[in-house]
């Protein structure tokens, strides 16, 4: 199964979808990412940090320190209220994107003519 | 934003901390991605290493999360600051050299505004300075009349105008405290709700209050304290004979207060007691000034208009000349009302400009030197972008070299003004001090360092953004290779011309301006004024009464005594529209007795003098030989007759027809800067007659103990007599006191612009022979002898130098007519300022070029060469 690269920008959406499903550390949000896309999507490891801290500087997410599963001292990030809003703004604007990509992907020769 | 500066904030002040989570969390993804690849199947020790193979670029993604946090700018910053001291530390003489030419320039400018500030900035510590304001009354010709007459000033403090909660009236006097009778003592007279009204409480004891049964009273400033009473522990209760008076002290007002004006008060009394001491001080005229403490619901606007409807109405009671269009209600800023800041400011602003053409000159003279710097490091400026660094960073990198400089020259000029500012206020002040008068103190506060620092800041950017864009152009727009025409032109010596040139030209301007200014000084202080002004002494009494000038007469000191309606060098004698024959004549008129001219040596060249007939009245007068000359060239001045009109002023001096029976020397009796009288005409008169207002006395010594002994005679005839007594060579020093000052304040200006241009091209051309070192070896190898390299070193600089005086002249000559507008007294051509001053000044120039470039000499080829 081939992996691609994002599209640009779609990383901090992605992000705040996968931290808005709960509680999470980075390396545990990089693998929801992952698998919810069926192991498609690659993100490169190291820029999921730059990343975060960019979302914290602008209060989209928090973080603290806590322990994970295996017993070890991590941060976690959660998703703060400004930035549900952010990700319902990004989500409808991707979904309009997609939606008019699909139309000009779908067209045929007979619609355009019409 | 607020949270992104929170966080930057928390990053910034726990820094270590900030590193340690980042590690951390690196660490814990390294540990959790190590861990599933286990669980894959990857054998342990593979899964560690491809864990970090994923990962990627460690420092670049710390890098990456340090910059979201906005740290990276903070790192650039410090670690230029590093870079810029380690460069400054390995470059002494560079270091110096900009540290002293900016340092000179800034304490100079620093000085200037210290000296601004104390008058026109800092108000006088009272409770609420926001509210205070100024009245002031404009007439129809637009003219500012900053004093009241006394009825309006009591209409005012009594029921203030709609806007104003309180006024308070002033006025600055001058007053015999004894025992010291020799000089008045400088105080101020004030309405009984002064002290209340600016929110001013005493230290000890209290302040006025509106009782009227209560005796004359008097508050002390601390200073007063000190001198009037010596500084004794319990002043309150104590009596001081002012003007004849007894005073009873009941306060003395903390250090800070000094009144509210630049004259520093000894003394304040109530109004009522002044005008008890001194009836005659209430005449029509104007006396008192007003001010007053602003409602907190009214604006400026609605105060001055409610003030000029009541100063309008006053009008009838006013004297023609002195009725008022409008009135204006002003915020005071300062020791200085709106006016007078007016003229402060005039007078000062062509020593600011002088001041900052200074300062242009030392910011030249750096962007010089840095531009010799930056170029010098073309080859380490590449290689800090071959590694990635963008231009922007290499031109912040060179600003913070040139802002730390400009910084540490900041500290540099305010400890020097701060050194020189006592002796300065003491040569300043001098006269004045010795007059009797007592200004307040300047002082070095927050204000002045905060001024230094703007200006070195704004200096920082002047001579070295320049260079530092010059120093970068070869990398414009994001090339990783130089582009090398631009790198050569950085490399090249048109700018650093351009700039040598440039304070070269301002240099000699400066100097040659100054040299003319200490020229008419000199004119100034040789001018031969025709009397004799040593062991004279004017006395102005207010009026002389035949009592008071039998008194003075008789004192053993006094060896002669004349009557005067105007002492000499204390103001213009009075003007007189005269018909000489069938012409008008503006003459300048002067009343004096007989004996006037034995007193000040004064030949009688032709006729006679007065006599003792004349003084009863006798239609006669005495002319100089200017006016003589003026009025009847060619013809023998005795005998000839002029009209003079009647005249309420003068003694209501009865008009008519006045025949010259004598010709006296010429004088200067008005200004020194407006030489000899252009006429001078003498009328007779005697004690009694209500012309004469002053007594000249020819007296043994001019010591205190003369003076004591005048001013004495004067109580001893009328306590209540305030006798200014005025040395006539104390008045002589006075009037050149202004050229003086200017001309030590333009020559020391103008030698410091000398030194610092002198010091830049000594610093410049040293820097360039250290730099140049290859190729002075390769051209000594070549076969150049050691003169000739030093010849072509040199050449340069010549040239720049001739450039900057031939473009310095013609600048000079130009400010040189604007200053002959201000004035056509001053004189504006001078061989030596013109010529020899300039000269000079290239040669010490050329001298500072040489001293360096003489090390040429001591360069030996093959060493140059191997250092290369």
């Amino acid at each position: 199964m081939g992996t691609s690269n994002l599209l640009p920008g779609t990383l901090e959406m992605l992000l705040l979808k996968a931290v808005s499903l709960g509680t999470e550390h980075g390396y545990g949000l990089l693998q929801r990412i992952q698998r919810s896309s069926g192991d498609v999507l690659a993100v490169e490891q190291g820029a999921l940090y730059p990343a975060l801290f960019r979302l914290e500087s602008q209060a989209l997410v928090a973080s603290e320190w806590g322990v994970s599963d295996n017993n070890r001292k991590a941060r976690f990030y959660s998703l703060t209220r400004a930035g549900r809003a952010r990700l319902a703004r990004d989500v409808d604007q991707w979904q309009q994107l997609a939606a008019a990509m699909n139309a000009v992907l779908n067209a045929t020769r007979g619609e355009l003519l019409r | 934003m607020m949270r992104r500066l929170a966080l930057w904030w928390h990053a910034v002040r726990s820094r270590r901390r900030f590193e340690s989570d980042l590690d951390a969390e690196f660490e814990f993804h390294l540990h959790a991605r190590t861990d599933d690849l286990i669980a894959q199947g990857v054998a342990p020790d593979q899964a560690r290493r491809r864990a970090q193979v994923e990962l990627g670029m460690q420092g670049m993604h710390r890098d990456a999360c340090r910059q979201a946090r906005g740290l990276v700018v903070l790192d650039h910053a410090l670690r230029d600051l590093r870079y810029a001291v380690r460069g400054l530390w390995r470059n002494p003489g560079y270091s110096i050299t900009a540290l002293l030419v900016l340092g000179i320039a800034l304490g100079a400018n620093a000085l200037l505004f210290a000296l601004f500030s104390a008058y026109g900035l800092r108000a006088p510590p009272l409770a609420d300075a926001s509210r205070w304001v100024s009245l002031e009354a404009i007439t129809a010709r637009d003219e500012r009349m900053t004093s009241w007459p006394v009825a309006e000033a009591d209409a005012l403090v009594a029921r203030p105008s709609a806007g104003i909660d309180v006024i308070y009236a002033m006025r600055e006097v001058r007053l015999v405290v004894e025992p010291a009778l020799a000089r008045l003592v400088g105080g101020e007279s004030v309405s009984d709700n002064y002290f209340d009204a600016l929110g001013v409480t005493p230290a000890l004891g209290r302040g006025f209050t509106a009782q009227s049964d209560a005796g004359a009273e008097l508050v002390l400033s601390d200073l007063g304290w000190q001198r009037l009473l010596a500084g004794e522990p319990n002043p309150l209760g104590r009596t001081l004979t002012v003007a004849g008076r007894a005073f009873t002290v009941v306060g003395v007002m903390p250090p800070a207060f000094s009144g509210t004006t630049p004259q520093h008060a000894m003394y304040w009394l109530r109004e009522r007691d002044y005008r008890a001491i001194q009836p005659r001080a209430d005449g029509d005229g104007l006396a008192l000034l007003l001010g007053g403490m602003r409602s907190h619901d009214s604006s400026l606007a609605q105060a001055s208009a409610a003030l000029s409807s009541r100063a309008v109405a006053a009008n009838s009671e006013r004297d023609a000349a002195l009725r008022v269009a409008r009135a204006e209600v002003s915020t005071r800023r300062g020791y200085l009302a709106q006016s007078d800041m007016h003229d402060l400011v005039q007078a000062c602003l062509p020593i600011a400009f002088a001041f900052v053409l200074l300062l242009l000159v030392a910011a030249a003279n750096l962007a010089n030197l840095v531009l010799a710097r930056f170029a010098s490091r073309q080859g380490e400026l590449a290689i800090r972008v071959a590694v990635g660094a963008p231009r922007r960073r290499l031109i912040s990198q060179l600003l913070t070299e040139c802002g730390l400089l400009a910084s540490m020259a900041a500290v540099l000029g305010f400890a020097l003004a701060s050194a020189l500012l006592l002796p300065l206020q003491a040569f300043l002040f001098s006269l004045l001090g010795e007059f009797g008068i007592d200004l307040i103190a300047l002082r070095i506060d927050l204000g002045v360092l905060v001024y230094t620092w703007v200006l070195a800041l704004l200096a920082t950017v002047a001579f070295g953004l320049i260079p530092a864009l010059l120093a970068t152009a070869a990398w414009r727009g994001g090339r990783s290779r130089p582009d090398l025409t631009a790198m050569q032109r950085a490399s090249g010596s048109r700018m650093r011309s351009l700039l040598m040139v440039t304070q070269l030209a301002i240099s000699v301007m400066l100097l040659v301006i100054a040299g003319l200014v200490a020229m008419n000084a000199r004119g100034v202080a040789q001018i031969r004024i025709g009397f004799d002004p040593a062991r004279t002494i004017a006395v102005h009494p207010g009026q002389v009464t035949p009592a008071l000038a039998r008194e003075l007469a008789a004192l053993p000191q006094v060896e002669r005594m004349a009557l005067t309606s105007r002492a000499p060098l204390m103001g213009t004698p009075h003007r007189i529209d005269a018909l000489v024959g069938a012409r008008s004549e503006p003459l300048f008129v002067r009343a004096v007795d007989a004996a006037y001219f034995e007193v000040f040596g004064i030949d009688i060249l032709h006729g006679r003098g007065f006599s003792a007939a004349d003084e009863a009245g006798a239609n006669v007068v005495l002319v100089s030989r200017r006016t003589a000359e003026h009025l009847w060239p060619g013809v023998n001045p005795i005998g000839q007759v002029i009209d003079l009109p009647a005249q309420e002023r003068l003694g209501r001096l009865r008009g008519g027809q006045f025949v010259v029976v004598g010709v006296v020397a010429d004088v200067v009796s008005a200004w020194f800067v407006s030489g000899i009288d252009g006429s001078a005409v003498y009328l007779p008169t005697r004690v009694g007659d209500p012309a004469v207002s002053g007594l000249m006395l020819r007296t043994r010594d001019t010591s205190v103990a003369t003076l004591d002994a005048i001013a004495r005679a004067c109580t001893r005839v009328d306590p209540q007599l305030s006798c200014e007594l005025m040395p006539m060579l104390l008045a002589v020093r006075i009037q050149r006191l202004p050229f003086l000052a200017a001309s030590t304040l333009s020559m020391l200006l103008g030698w410091i612009a000398l030194g610092i241009s002198c010091i830049g091209l000594y610093g410049l051309v040293s820097y360039l022979v250290v730099q140049k070192r290859a190729e002075i070896g390769v051209r000594l190898a070549l076969g150049a002898s050691h003169a000739r390299v030093i010849r072509h070193m040199l050449s340069g600089a010549a040239r720049q130098i001739g450039i900057g005086v031939a473009i310095g002249i013609p600048l000079a000559f130009a400010v040189a007519r604007v200053l002959a507008a201000l004035s056509d007294k001053l004189h504006t051509f001078d061989l030596v300022s013109f010529v020899v001053v300039p000269l000079l000044l290239a040669l010490l120039a050329l001298l500072a070029a040489w001293l360096p470039a003489r090390r040429c000499a001591r360069i030996l080829p093959s060493e140059a060469l191997r250092q290369n």
